[in-house]
């Protein structure tokens, strides 16, 4: 494995999550982009507090058997 | 979209640059690497990428804070807000609002419409940060909300009671702001007559005018009663003006400086005054006459604009012409000042003065060459003196006149290096020791050279033979070849030796010269030289021709200066 192919293996799945694509890599699982919408969260100080939405990567590794 | 592996493979070697089989084979044993080390237990971890790890049979990947970053691109900036109870109940209602779901689901079109909008929004910053506008409303809506209260608190009545009486306060703030910035006279009056078009149009009168109409304004008129009233009246003015200059400028400006200068003339000057006011009165009654005929007619503003701007464009930039053209006129303030003394006198001896003014300006153009005069003197002078300087030069350089350093009389004494050029007298063994120590004192500088005075040849007198050249370097001395150049052998201080080198030379078969010169340090040194030639380069070639002990110490020097 060449430096190039590592980056150029986190490029691709980089865009396609931005992309809001899912990737399905045989024999290892697939990466979806998951939205997370803004909400309120309180504390353990009791205070309220707005999170602003995001987006995360999630990987379901493949069901091996 | 879904992609899978084949299209993952495609994706990665377009990116890679990477032929296909290769990446297929990478990608394999990257996933066996990767299943390895979580079989292991251990983390496998891609730079810029992120980690794998296992937790029992489960795999884990903890994306790498580039990559958040990176995907999470749209939301940089947006952090956590602390909220307040009040809010939060708002936030609640929010919350039930299904709009944000509205919007997910119209983004999640907008990209499958489009799949690569995730791309441009990543490097187009400022669209994405314009939707996200949207979303960061929902996020700090509540905080927003807040915002916007405090401000309508602050400044505004507020949605409900926002009404006429709030625009007229903007406008009246607006108008205030356009008569700070047009002009001086803005007046609450104006704000009452906001509700026509006409005072604006005023105001705009006002500044376009300038100050002249002010201040008629700010007087009081009881005829004034309406806008068309004014408008008469200014037309009445500004008409007035245009008769005053359909009759002369310097009348105007007469009128002007009267209005001005009352109270300090003297009675006796206001009763003289009193002649040409009445004449300016009858041609403003004529004047008033033909606008109000042309007001009733053509009411049209453009007109009296367009005549207005005539009469009032034309005063200032023809009094600006006249100041600066008569800057270079002898007396620029008494051209103000005769004419408001010549109001007392009569208008008629005005209108020839400023006739002779009008023809002076229309001569200017020519006047300022007749006032360029002295410079031409001047560089006259200069001009002289460096014609002298040259020619005098020139016929010092030409040896018409004789100037000391200029001539070329220094050039011919200036010694001309031949090979060798460092004389070593001490390498003339053959010389008696009074000849050598003669002989080892250098040539007399320049300045001794200058200073040398000509004194006739003296040689051994001989017949020349007729087949004789008449220069050359070697046979009997000529004495017409005397005005050309000689090989300076020995300076010595003694005559008599000088004449025992020239016998040597001579019988050596070289045209041996002796020639005294006389040096005020040296006192009367004797140089022995060979040779005659017409010119230095022929005098340069015969030196090589010269016995090697004489090429030792040489140089060439006319023979007569």
């Amino acid at each position: 494995m060449t430096k190039d192919f590592l980056e150029a293996f986190g490029i691709v799945i980089r865009d396609q999550m931005i992309m809001k694509h899912t990737v399905e890599i045989t024999g290892l699982g697939t990466f979806k982009s998951v939205h997370y919408n803004q909400k309120q969260e309180r504390t353990a100080d009791g205070t309220t507090v707005m999170k602003p939405p995001r987006d995360t990567i999630e990987f379901k590794a493949e069901q091996k058997g | 979209m879904h992609i899978d592996h084949n299209q993952f493979l495609e994706l990665l070697a377009d990116t890679s640059g990477i032929e296909a089989e290769k990446v297929t084979k990478q990608v394999a044993e990257l996933i066996e690497e990767i299943n390895q080390a979580v079989a292991d237990g251990e983390a496998y971890e891609i730079d810029g990428f992120g980690i794998f790890s296992g937790i029992g049979n489960r795999v884990l990947f903890i994306p790498s804070k580039d990559l958040e970053t990176e995907v999470n691109f749209k939301y940089v900036g947006m952090e956590p807000i602390e909220l307040e109870e009040d809010q939060v109940k708002k936030e609640k209602k929010t919350d039930e609002n299904p709009f944000s779901e509205l919007q997910e689901l119209v983004s999640d079109d907008d990209l499958k419409r489009d799949p690569f909008a995730g791309l441009v929004e990543e490097f187009d910053e400022p669209s994405s940060v314009s939707e996200e506008h949207s979303d960061e409303d929902l996020i700090f809506g509540v905080d927003a909300k807040e915002k916007l209260d405090k401000e309508d608190e602050d400044f505004k009545p507020g949605p409900e009671e926002w009404g006429i009486e709030a625009h007229r306060e903007d406008d009246t703030g607006a108008n205030k702001l356009l008569s700070s910035l047009m002009g001086e006279g803005f007046s609450e009056s104006n704000i009452e007559e906001s509700d026509d078009l006409e005072p604006i149009d005023d105001s705009t009168f006002d500044d376009i005018f300038g100050d002249e109409i002010a201040e008629d304004e700010s007087q009081p008129e009881e005829s004034v009663s309406g806008l068309n009233d004014e408008l008469s009246n200014l037309m009445s003015e500004e008409t007035s003006i245009i008769s005053s200059d359909e009759m002369d400028a310097g009348i105007l400006e007469n009128d002007i400086f009267s209005e001005l200068e009352n109270e300090e003339q003297s009675n006796e000057d206001e009763i003289e005054n009193k002649e040409p006011e009445e004449a300016l009165e009858e041609v403003i009654s004529e004047s008033d006459e033909q606008n109000e005929t042309e007001s009733e007619a053509s009411p049209d503003q453009e007109d009296l604009t367009e005549e207005i701007d005539m009469d009032d464009f034309d005063d200032p930039f023809l009094d600006l012409e006249n100041g600066l053209l008569d800057e270079e006129v002898e007396d620029e303030p008494e051209d103000i000042v005769p004419v408001i003394t010549n109001i007392s006198s009569g208008i008629e001896p005005k209108k020839k003065e400023e006739v002779q003014k009008e023809i002076k300006q229309k001569d200017k153009p020519s006047k300022p060459k007749k006032d360029s005069g002295p410079t031409p003197i001047w560089l006259y002078i200069v001009l002289v003196l460096v014609i002298l300087t040259g020619t005098t030069l020139g016929l010092g350089y030409f040896s018409i006149i004789n100037i000391p350093g200029i001539t070329p009389q220094v050039a011919s004494n200036v010694t001309i290096p031949v090979t060798p050029p460092v004389q070593t007298p001490v390498e003339q063994p053959e010389l008696p020791q009074e000849e050598e120590v003669v002989a080892q004192t250098p040539p007399p500088p320049l300045q001794e050279q200058e200073e040398v005075i000509e004194v006739p040849v003296s040689n051994t007198t001989a017949e020349v033979p007729s087949e004789q050249n008449k220069y050359g370097l070697n046979g009997v001395v000529n004495a017409d070849a005397n005005d050309g150049y000689t090989i300076v052998l020995y300076s010595l201080s003694v005559e008599v030796n000088a004449f025992l080198k020239q016998q040597e030379l001579t019988a050596e078969g070289y045209r041996a010269l002796v020639t005294p010169i006389a040096s005020e340090r040296y006192g009367t040194l004797w140089r022995v030289s060979v040779g005659q030639f017409p010119s230095l380069t022929d005098a340069a070639l015969a030196s090589e021709n010269l016995d090697d002990k004489l090429k030792q110490s040489y140089f060439i020097k006319r023979i007569l200066n």
